[in-house]
C-alpha cells in the first residue's frame, strides 16, 4: 500500500503508537521518521507523546516466576494424540466390533441385490426364447434364490 | 465504531486471518512463527517441546493478564489456564496466517474479559483496588508509586482500549499481531489506541510533575 506521510497521518500515527519509532508500523516508519526530521510541527507532537510514554514505561511487570512455570509444566495432562480421518470414521461407526459385521452384512446384501437384479434380466431374456419353457421355469426358480442359496444349490449339484 | 464492551468470541482453533490493513509490517505471520516446529512435536505428545512453547510465551501472557486484571495472582491463573488450553489444542492446531502466540493472547484476553465481567457483577467499582495515592515510603517505592498510578489509569480505560494499549505499548506487538489478537482491523486498532492514549494522557499528564518527581 502506498501511503504518503503528511502532518495529519503523522499526528494519527503518534496519537496511536506514541513517540517511539520501534512501535510504529514498519511500513510507515521510514516515511514517518523522514517527516519528523523535516517538519518542525512534528517535534511538538513527539514531545507530548514522549511524556506519556515515559510515564507508561515506569510500569514494569515482573516475568513469570520459576514456580509458576514448574506448576504449569507439572499440570500438563497426558498428551492428546492426533487422530487420523480413518480412525475418526471408525470411532463414529462404533469401532471394529460393530463396523466389521456391519460392513460384512452390507456386502452380502449388496451382492444379493445385484444378483437378484441380474436374474430378473436373465429370466426375461430366457422367457422370450421359444421352446425353453421348462428350462426357463427352472432357472427362474433358481435365480429367484439369493446368492448364498444358489451357491448352496450349486455345491449340492457337484458330484461327490 | 468498535464496540467497547463486547466480549471477544471464543477463539477459533484455526490461526486467525490477517486483519485488513492500513499499513502492516511482515512480522507476525505464521511462516515465521517461532512456535511452529515445537507445535508439531507437541501435537505428537512431546511435552518437552510444549515446555519450550510455555517458556517463550508465559511471561507475555502473564504480563498482559496482569495489566488487564490488575492482579498478579489472577494473571498467573489466566496464564496457566491459557497455556493448558493451548496444550490440549496442539493436535487440532492448523497453521494459518498468524502465530500460535497470537491465538494464546486472544484466549488470554477472552479469559480476562470473563473475569472482569464477573468482577463487575460483584462490585460497582472494579478499579478501586488499583488506586493507591499514598506517598511513597522510600526511593525504591517511588517507581512503584508511578507504576501503580499508571495501573490505576489503565484500569479506567474501556476494556478494548486497555487491551490495545497493553498489546501495542507494553508488549510492543506489531499492529498486525495486535489487530489479529483483538480480531479487528488495523484502522479499528488505531482508533482504540488513540482513544486509549488520549484518556491516559488526560489522567496522567496533569500529575506529571509530581509523578516525574517520584521518578527523579
Amino acid at each position: 500500500m502506498n501511503l504518503t506521510m503528511n502532518l495529519q497521518r503523522f499526528a494519527a500515527l503518534i496519537d496511536a503508537y506514541g513517540a517511539e519509532p520501534r512501535r510504529w508500523p514498519q511500513a510507515e516508519r521510514a516515511e514517518a521518521l523522514a517527516f519528523a526530521n523535516g517538519d518542525a510541527r512534528a517535534a511538538a507532537l513527539l514531545r507530548d507523546a514522549a511524556a506519556l510514554d515515559a510515564l507508561l514505561d515506569a510500569d514494569v511487570s515482573a516475568p513469570a516466576t520459576a514456580t509458576a512455570r514448574r506448576a504449569l509444566l507439572a499440570a500438563l495432562p497426558p498428551p492428546v494424540l492426533r487422530v487420523s480421518r480413518g480412525q475418526e470414521l471408525l470411532a463414529l461407526l462404533g469401532g471394529w466390533r460393530i463396523a466389521l459385521p456391519a460392513m460384512a452384512m452390507a456386502l452380502v446384501a449388496g451382492i444379493n441385490l445385484g444378483a437378484t437384479a441380474g436374474a430378473v434380466v436373465f429370466s426375461t431374456t430366457e422367457t422370450a426364447s421359444p421352446g425353453a419353457d421348462s428350462a426357463s421355469t427352472r432357472d427362474e426358480a433358481r435365480y429367484s434364490q439369493g446368492f448364498a442359496e444358489r451357491l448352496l444349490l450349486d455345491l449340492q449339484q457337484i458330484p461327490q | 465504531m468498535v464496540p467497547e464492551l463486547s466480549c471477544p468470541s471464543e477463539p477459533r482453533l484455526l490461526a486467525p486471518p490477517l486483519p485488513s490493513s492500513r499499513a502492516v509490517n511482515g512480522a507476525g505471520h505464521a511462516g515465521d512463527d517461532p512456535d511452529l516446529a515445537d507445535l508439531r512435536r507437541a501435537a505428537d505428545g512431546d511435552q518437552v517441546a510444549y515446555g519450550r512453547i510455555v517458556s517463550r510465551n508465559i511471561d507475555a501472557i502473564t504480563r498482559v493478564a496482569e495489566r488487564m486484571l490488575g492482579s498478579r495472582a489472577e494473571a498467573e491463573d489466566v496464564a496457566q489456564d491459557v497455556l493448558l488450553r493451548g496444550w490440549r489444542q496442539t493436535a487440532n492446531w492448523r497453521a494459518g496466517e498468524a502465530r500460535f502466540s497470537t491465538w494464546l493472547h486472544r484466549v488470554a484476553l477472552s479469559r480476562c474479559t470473563d473475569r472482569l465481567r464477573a468482577r463487575r457483577e460483584t462490585s460497582l467499582d472494579d478499579s478501586a483496588e488499583f488506586v493507591d495515592r499514598s506517598p511513597p515510603l522510600d526511593a525504591r517505592l517511588q517507581q512503584q508509586s508511578v507504576a501503580l498510578r499508571v495501573r490505576a489509569a489503565l484500569a479506567t480505560l474501556a476494556e478494548r482500549q486497555r487491551a490495545a494499549v497493553v498489546l501495542c505499548h507494553f508488549e510492543e506487538m506489531t499492529n498486525i499481531e495486535a489487530a489479529a489478537a483483538l480480531e479487528i482491523s488495523i484502522e479499528a486498532l488505531e482508533s482504540l489506541l488513540a482513544r486509549g492514549r488520549r484518556a491516559l494522557r488526560a489522567a496522567l499528564l496533569p500529575e506529571r510533575a509530581a509523578l516525574i518527581g517520584d521518578l527523579s
